[in-house]
């Protein structure tokens, strides 16, 4: 069991790096859709992150998060889509 | 460890990769339209593997339930939220990347007759 | 019905390798394009699985939609006639999987 904890906090770091990467995208980006698209990826890979942590903390429970995570994030980004265009006219 | 085991953290480990692959994209690619299929593969391949790879390490009954349906989700909701962007990319003049091949007739066009975007069946 | 399934689930698993190809390469070799797609799909459930199944393979991406034409953004592509027969070769596929019957109606 040790070594599979040691590769899911490998994972994690990996998908702690991704995170990053979102961040400054979403800082540099030179449209506002590059922000949305941004903020896209960084809910994918906070979702990745709990579906990860409810292995490495054997708490099923974290799981019904990932559900709710993927509704919230596609309303997100439709709603932060839609933001865009309207300001843009 | 189990074949189970091994099996799990091999599909955990290929989506965290793929994760991996799709944020270097987000960097690395030249315009929106191309970083907007980067991240398609990381939703639509990445999570789902690593989702698949939870349900093979089995956590219960329940839970294999509720990722089975946010895998579904993920797979129907992906395609819509790609369109959305592009759309919205397309609409705010988002520029294509130089090398663009346009042999379309309106692309490129931040063209906004009100009315026009929300076709029924014609 | 099967057989579409299989034959989508290939195209959908080599784009993401493709896709995961370029953007490791060391150095970009993109060949972007936009191309006009006439839909031949009719209903509203028809047209909708189209962009979502274009949408979810990596690689190609529906950008508008406007009187049964689809502007398709490509992420590689060696010849927009190329991407343009592809596109035509998985409608005919999947209006064949929904109606049973050929592309045409």
């Amino acid at each position: 069991m040790i070594a599979q904890d040691l590769v899911l906090d490998g994972a994690l770091v990996l998908l702690a790096l991704c995170l990053l990467v979102a961040a400054v995208r979403a800082v540099v980006g030179p449209t506002d859709a590059d922000r949305v698209l941004a903020v896209d990826f960084g809910f994918l890979v906070t979702l990745c992150a709990v579906a990860l942590l409810a292995v490495r903390l054997q708490t099923p429970a974290l799981l019904d998060l990932v559900l709710i995570g993927t509704l919230v994030g596609f309303l997100a980004t439709v709603a932060l889509a839609r933001l865009v265009v309207g300001r843009s006219r | 460890m189990s074949v189970q085991t091994v099996l799990g953290d091999v599909l955990l480990l290929t989506g965290v990769l793929l994760m991996l692959v799709a944020g270097i994209g987000l960097v690395r690619l030249p315009d929106l339209y191309n970083r907007t299929n980067a991240v398609a593969k990381a939703g639509g391949l990445g999570l789902v593997m690593v989702l698949l790879g939870v349900v093979v390490l089995d956590p219960g009954p329940a839970a294999v339930v509720v990722l089975l349906l946010s895998i579904a989700l993920q797979l129907f909701t992906v395609p819509i939220a790609g369109f959305e962007i592009g759309q919205a990319a397309r609409l705010s003049g988002a520029p294509f990347a130089p090398g663009t091949r346009v042999s379309a007739d309106r692309a490129g066009l931040p063209d906004g007759e009100p009315g026009s975007t929300d076709d029924g069946d014609r | 019905m099967a057989s579409f399934v299989a034959v989508y689930l290939g195209r959908f698993l080599t784009a993401n390798v493709r896709v995961a190809g370029q953007v490791l390469r060391p150095r970009l070799t993109l060949e972007p394009v936009v191309v006009d797609h006439r839909l031949r799909c009719r209903t509203d459930a028809e047209v909708a699985s189209f962009v979502a199944l274009v949408g979810l393979t990596p690689g190609s991406l529906v950008v508008d939609r406007r009187d049964g034409v689809l502007t398709v953004h490509a992420m590689h592509a060696t010849d927009p006639a190329d991407e343009l027969a592809s596109l035509r070769d998985l409608e005919d596929r999947m209006l064949t999987a929904w109606r049973g019957t050929g592309g045409d109606a």
